[in-house]
């Protein structure tokens, strides 16, 4: 392979966008003498006006009319370019006050609402890539006095939600168009359309296959006479809380009646029965959720959701359930406690007191919880990044299983959920880890000592061989073959000798032996220690000797020098690598958009993005190109934050140094040749450079250089910017929807009680679960 | 509605088959007046993973310019040597080994070399970007090649039929894929992606249902389908009144689908008699789960498919980065195979020569696919004259690869509309003479009778000196 891809994401060319017929119209909209003009003359004519047009671009006689699509298809571009702050250059010395920039940023919006134009730009703002467009300070800054709400919509169920609803394992017809990277369940963005409505016709089918095969539906066979008019009611009340998960109402169940008489009429019994089932599953309730706001209208003409529709809401923003099955919010509604923003702050609360984390380890009672971390921080994907079996050997990567890095980073969120302190700067900076642990002390403690126990009992490699016999004479695979169960015996005891012999050697060494905790209901079962090379620790095996004293007390304190929160944890920095290496743009562009709510323009698609190989190189030197004038403009976001996680190679180890072979090529082995070359002095070193920067994060007491991402984690960690951007996510995940304007006050108040409570998440739930944008549609 | 489909019924039962004809019958008539133009049109896409190798695919007397002149050994990506156009017949040269299975047709084969597409995304594939031409690896962002042509061609009940071995390319564990699945290559529009069948027994009852029902069952699966959409449409019309903005136009989308559906199975039943005629016997060997077993089933899907008229664009992903071909003595998946070179695969075979087996494997299935067609007579030919197979990666020429050569190997004709029977390499990428995938694109759209726009799928700002408008010249008649 020549060239790495990368992707580059260098000036946007505005050349195409260049008007030919531009000339001043008569009559420019209201605001453009006071507000646009003077601002165009101060900021923007110097470099594309009469005498000057860079990029190709003259603004001194621009176009005002927006109903022309080439006019508001330049302005949008000009509103895109200064949301993003990538006009005027950074490195102009004069700068427009935000104040400025933001009224200039309205005012164009405004002339496109008025044209009618902008309709697509419109439709993109919704996409969860672009919550960041809303500004920031003025979110935060607390003038808007707008009375939040969201807006009345229909939200398709999401892929979790249909997994629950009992059809067996129907591959789900509600597919995300949204992301993988990120916030992924949004209302405006789940479309249900034919391939939507075909896949659930064969979900319906299968279903009803598999029913008639159990023999659910003998009574309408064929040649059995139509079943009694009350048979038929009871069938369709059945029917309908088994597909749509609630009892029909008068109206409904007469419509469904009509339409099975007249099914069974057409296609007889069987199919005719089948029929109205699918009707059911095809029917708007079994594929939208629906948030009209039911409820009572306030002064500002804001409908409150319904008692139902709130049960509704609030058991899918934490849970994948329908409301009816979740004991707390069934009984609330069945007692009339929905109905307003204290009922709301009640029940939530509860739900988080009694369940934040409870559960099965894989279905917890709480899902959308601990999911919010996953697309908030892209964790859970280290798996999707594909790592050739041939460089894990040469790289001593024993065992690449990020299954359970993935395990050890949702222990480290749950402890801090647990904690419920200072949850944000915790997830951001900490150096106390779980590694291979189950993340309860007492039950790891209490199962090592079971462990220990068992098998330094004298009777230990007996019993197993005695636990072996028994296995084998019931075993038919044995039978009849007393050799082969001879020969399992002498394993069995081969195998239990062996056991005995490292547990004794790690207690020898002072060691905790690494138990092997099985599955269990809460818990998931870890196998060993093989796979903690990532976190610089030597693995081990089954029954290899333990070189690394795990501990049964966990969290555990990583090198501080090392390690800081969950952005240098190996499952964080794999689910950000490339196939072959590191991602420092990818990464950069993970800070600076969830962690400073920076706003990136769209990825020019026009050009050539590639890094180009050197084995001579580093990746840092590879990258060196995007310095240039054209991909710095908006590189410059995202490099300097990204490339301080150089500190880290893409297994997610921690390093000082780069290894350089006797031709000067990067040499990336760890393995024995490794050893062997460093031994006979054949390789160079060269310093891992990270140092970083943070820059146009908006807050200038966190903008400055770093030494690295351990540094820049410390430092942004414990930031408002950090903070307030979290919410704004968090905020999105629940509402699913970017936020607006006249979200302000929610965010505020979210951020004030998430303070005020000592940096409490569930504080922070609590008060946007019953928010008015949560509670109020319009 | 309901009016038109008891007028449907009627027709349905007192014409015989009066609409199942409809296809037949203007097939013949076209026949007797030799209006090749007006002969249904239609197009396979097979579409494998890991790229189509380059340096392989040169007829032999031809220089080569993808590998090294002093070792032979294949040079790098984007590593090709400088050369003119070439636009020979391939009757001129022997074809190269990989395409040997080829050989009875190469006066309806043509090779296509060093097109370029270039600014799309995707360290593997370039997903619903490979027909779309967009920067759209994993969410479709606009229409693809294969949906528009399918949309423009199709009078059968299906615009397109996608059949894809599995729908994520790099699983863990790799299995074929037992139901529908998303390999992220086709697209009607945005965000519509279309869901392929992976197994082939389930194809086989959707597409070729109505060969293994009696006449009765038919007619009351439709007229209980027509109800169930009249009753759907009435209730989600309740809703409907509640809605305004954007919710109603997504809302739009679900009500509209019960009309198309209703449709698809009314096409379906006028095709009755078709269905039954080349339905393809249904054997055990559509639950193979061998690589091989299951590609040739979709193969014999698709032709079947398209000899029925049940659609006229096909689209079938033969393989997936994850595919092991055991029955051709490999341990390695295709991505494995992707990283050998010239090192050795578990059955000795070096990488490249693993990669061109596989590439043979279903060259053979094409050919395979290319007989039948040449076997069924058509206007004053036969329906492989009407009907080009394209064979070619998501990945354009290579494992990895930013598609600076996209190889591409037509087989079949287009109503005399393509030159075939050439072997074309356009200048190398940036040169003068240069031409792209979307310039390709528009040579199919065009000979498929589509009006198109000057250029297809997103500009390449690298090549903005180059004139990169309409289709390819080489590759039109006239």
């Amino acid at each position: 392979m020549s060239i790495t891809r990368i992707t580059t994401l260098p000036v946007l060319t505005i050349a195409a966008l260049l008007l030919s017929g531009l000339t001043a119209n008569a009559e420019p909209p209201s605001g453009f003498e006071e507000v646009m003009k003077p601002f165009l003359k101060e900021n923007c004519i110097r470099c594309h006006g009469e005498k000057k047009q860079k990029g190709k671009l003259a603004l001194h006689e621009v176009s005002f009319d927006f109903a022309k699509d080439e006019t508001s298809d330049l302005w949008l571009e000009i509103l895109a370019q200064l949301t993003a702050r990538d006009m005027p250059p950074p490195d102009e010395e004069t700068q427009p006050a935000d104040s400025q920039r933001n009224t200039v940023i309205e005012w164009i919006d405004r002339q496109l609402l008025t044209a009618g134009s902008g309709e697509t730009y419109r439709k993109k703002l919704l996409a969860p890539e672009y919550g960041n467009w809303v500004n920031h300070e003025k979110l935060f800054s607390g003038e808007i006095k707008t009375p939040p709400f969201s807006p009345a919509r229909l939200w398709r169920f999401s892929t979790e939600i249909f997994a629950h609803k009992g059809f067996g394992k129907a591959k789900s017809p509600f597919s995300y168009v949204t992301s993988e990277r990120g916030i992924r369940d949004y209302a405006a963005m789940s479309v249900a359309d034919q391939s939507t409505v075909q896949m659930t016709m064969i979900v319906a089918d299968s279903f009803l296959a598999d029913r008639q095969r159990r023999g659910d539906f003998k009574d309408f066979s064929e040649g059995k006479p139509v079943p009694e008019e009350q048979a038929l009611v009871e069938v369709i009340r059945r029917e309908h809380i088994r597909v749509i998960g609630r009892y029909p109402n008068k109206e409904e169940q007469a419509k469904y009646l009509t339409f099975l008489k007249q099914s069974i009429k057409t296609g007889g019994n069987l199919d005719g029965f089948k029929t109205t089932i699918k009707a059911m599953f095809l029917s708007p309730e079994s594929i939208y959720r629906m948030e009209f706001g039911l409820g009572e209208v306030d002064e500002h003409g804001r409908q409150h959701l319904s008692p139902d529709e709130l049960a509704h809401a609030i058991a899918y923003a934490l849970t994948d359930h329908r409301p009816d099955n979740h004991p707390f919010i069934r009984d609330a509604l069945q007692k009339d406690k929905l109905k307003n923003k204290e009922d709301v702050t009640g029940l939530v609360r509860k739900l988080l007191d009694e369940q934040l984390l409870t559960g099965h380890w894989d279905r917890k009672d709480l899902p959308r919880i601990g999911r919010f971390f996953e697309e908030f921080f892209g964790f859970h994907r280290a798996g999707t990044v594909f790592k050739d079996n041939d460089r894990r050997g040469a790289e001593k990567i024993n065992q690449w299983n990020t299954t359970m890095l993935i395990h050890d980073a949702r222990m480290l969120i749950d402890h801090i959920l647990k904690k419920d302190k200072n949850v944000i700067a915790e997830l951001l900076t900490t150096n106390e880890y779980f590694i291979a642990h189950p993340g309860d002390n007492e039950y790891a403690r209490e199962y090592y000592e079971k462990r220990i126990a068992e098998i330094l009992d004298p009777g230990y490699v007996d019993a197993r061989i005695e636990l072996r016999k028994k296995q084998i004479k019931g075993d038919f695979n044995f039978e009849n073959m007393p050799e082969k169960a001879e020969k399992a015996l002498v394993s069995a005891r081969r195998d239990a000798e062996k056991t005995v012999t490292v547990y004794q050697a790690a207690l020898d060494k002072g060691m905790h032996r690494h138990p092997a905790f099985p599955f269990e209901g809460k818990r998931r079962g870890i196998a060993d220690l093989l796979y903690i090379e990532p976190y610089n620790l030597p693995s081990n095996g089954r029954h290899g000797e333990q070189k690394w004293d795990w501990p049964i007390e966990q969290p555990l304190k990583m090198p501080k020098e090392e390690r800081a929160g969950l952005l240098t944890h190996p499952a964080w920095l794999t689910a950000y690598s490339l196939n072959e290496g590191n991602d420092p743009i990818h990464r950069g562009i993970w800070v600076y958009e969830r962690l400073l709510a920076g706003v990136l323009g769209d990825v020019p698609p026009d050009v050539d993005a590639a890094v180009p190989t050197d084995p001579h190189k580093t990746l840092r030197e590879r990258m060196e190109p995007l310095r240039n004038e054209r991909c710095w403009k908006c590189h410059r976001k995202m490099n300097p934050l990204g490339e301080a996680f150089e500190i880290f190679d893409d297994w997610g180890r921690y390093r000082t140094l780069h290894y350089f072979d006797e031709n000067g090529e990067i040499y990336m082995r760890r393995d024995n040749q490794f050893d062997r070359k460093l031994k006979e002095g054949k390789l160079t070193t060269r310093k891992v450079d990270a140092s970083g920067e943070i820059a146009f994060s908006g807050d200038p007491q966190i903008d400055g250089k770093v030494k690295d991402a351990i540094e820049m984690m410390q430092r942004l960690g414990l930031s408002d910017r950090a903070r307030q951007s979290f919410i704004r996510h968090l905020f999105r995940y629940f509402m699913g929807r970017n936020e607006m304007l006249s979200d302000s006050k929610t965010l505020i108040e979210a951020e004030k009680a998430y303070v005020n409570n000592g940096g409490s998440f569930k504080a922070l739930v609590v008060s946007l679960i019953s928010s008015d944008s949560f509670l109020y549609r319009r | 509605m309901i009016y038109k489909r008891r007028q449907f019924f009627r027709n349905l039962s007192l014409g015989g088959s009066a609409l199942a004809l409809a296809p037949f019958l203007q097939s013949v008539r076209v026949h007797g007046a030799g209006n090749e133009a007006a002969l249904p049109k239609r197009f396979v896409f097979v579409v494998k993973s890991s790229g189509i190798d380059k340096f392989n695919l040169v007829p032999e007397g031809l220089e080569n310019h993808f590998v090294n002149p002093e070792d032979g050994k294949k040079l790098g990506n984007r590593g090709r040597r400088e050369g003119p156009l070439v636009n020979v017949a391939l009757a001129d040269h022997k074809l190269p080994e990989k395409l040997a299975a080829l050989e009875m047709f190469k006066d309806r084969l043509t090779v296509i070399q060093s097109l370029s597409g270039v600014g799309f995304r995707g360290n593997h594939t370039k997903g619903f970007g490979t027909l779309s031409l967009h920067d759209s690896e994993k969410v479709a962002i606009a229409p693809t090649l294969d949906c528009l042509l399918g949309q423009h061609l199709s009078t059968g009940p299906y615009p397109m039929y996608g059949m894809a071995m599995n729908g994520q390319l790099l699983e863990g564990g790799w299995k074929p894929e037992d139901s529908y699945c998303y390999p992220n290559l086709s697209a009607y529009a945005a965000a519509k992606p279309v869901a392929y069948q992976g197994s082939p027994q389930k194809a086989f009852l959707e597409l070729f249902g109505a060969a293994v029902a009696t006449p009765e069952q038919l007619e009351k699966k439709i007229a209980l389908n027509g109800n169930l959409m009249d009753f759907l449409s009435e209730d989600a019309r309740r809703v409907e009144k509640q809605l305004s903005g954007d919710d109603k136009e997504r809302f739009a989308q679900y009500m509209d689908s019960f009309d198309s559906l209703r449709k698809i199975e009314e096409k379906k039943a006028g095709l009755t008699d078709r269905i039954q005629k080349h339905a393809p016997e249904r054997t055990d060997r559509f639950d193979s789960t061998t690589p091989s077993g299951r590609i040739e089933s979709h193969f014999e899907i698709a032709s079947a498919a398209l000899i029925a008229g049940l659609t006229n664009v096909i689209t079938l992903r033969p393989d997936t980065l994850g595919v092991k071909y055991s029955e051709l003595g490999l341990s390695n998946s295709v991505h494995a195979l992707g990283h050998l070179q010239d090192n050795k695969a578990s059955n000795g075979w070096t990488g490249h020569q693993a990669r061109m087996e596989v590439e043979k494997l279903h060259l053979k299935q094409i050919a395979k696919m290319a007989k039948k067609f040449a076997g069924i007579p058509e206007g004053n030919g036969s329906m492989l004259d009407n009907t080009i197979i394209v064979y070619m990666s998501c990945s354009s020429g290579d494992h990895h690869c930013a598609g600076h050569d996209w190889p591409t190997i037509l087989l079949g004709g287009m109503g005399k509309k393509l030159k075939m029977g050439r072997y074309l390499e356009y200048p190398k990428y940036g040169s003068k003479g240069h031409r792209t995938v979307g310039n390709f694109y528009l040579s199919l759209m065009q000979a498929a009778g589509m009006k198109t726009s000057e250029t297809f799928g997103q500009p390449d700002a690298n090549l903005k000196d180059l004139d990169l408008k309409g289709p390819l010249q080489e590759l039109m008649v006239g």
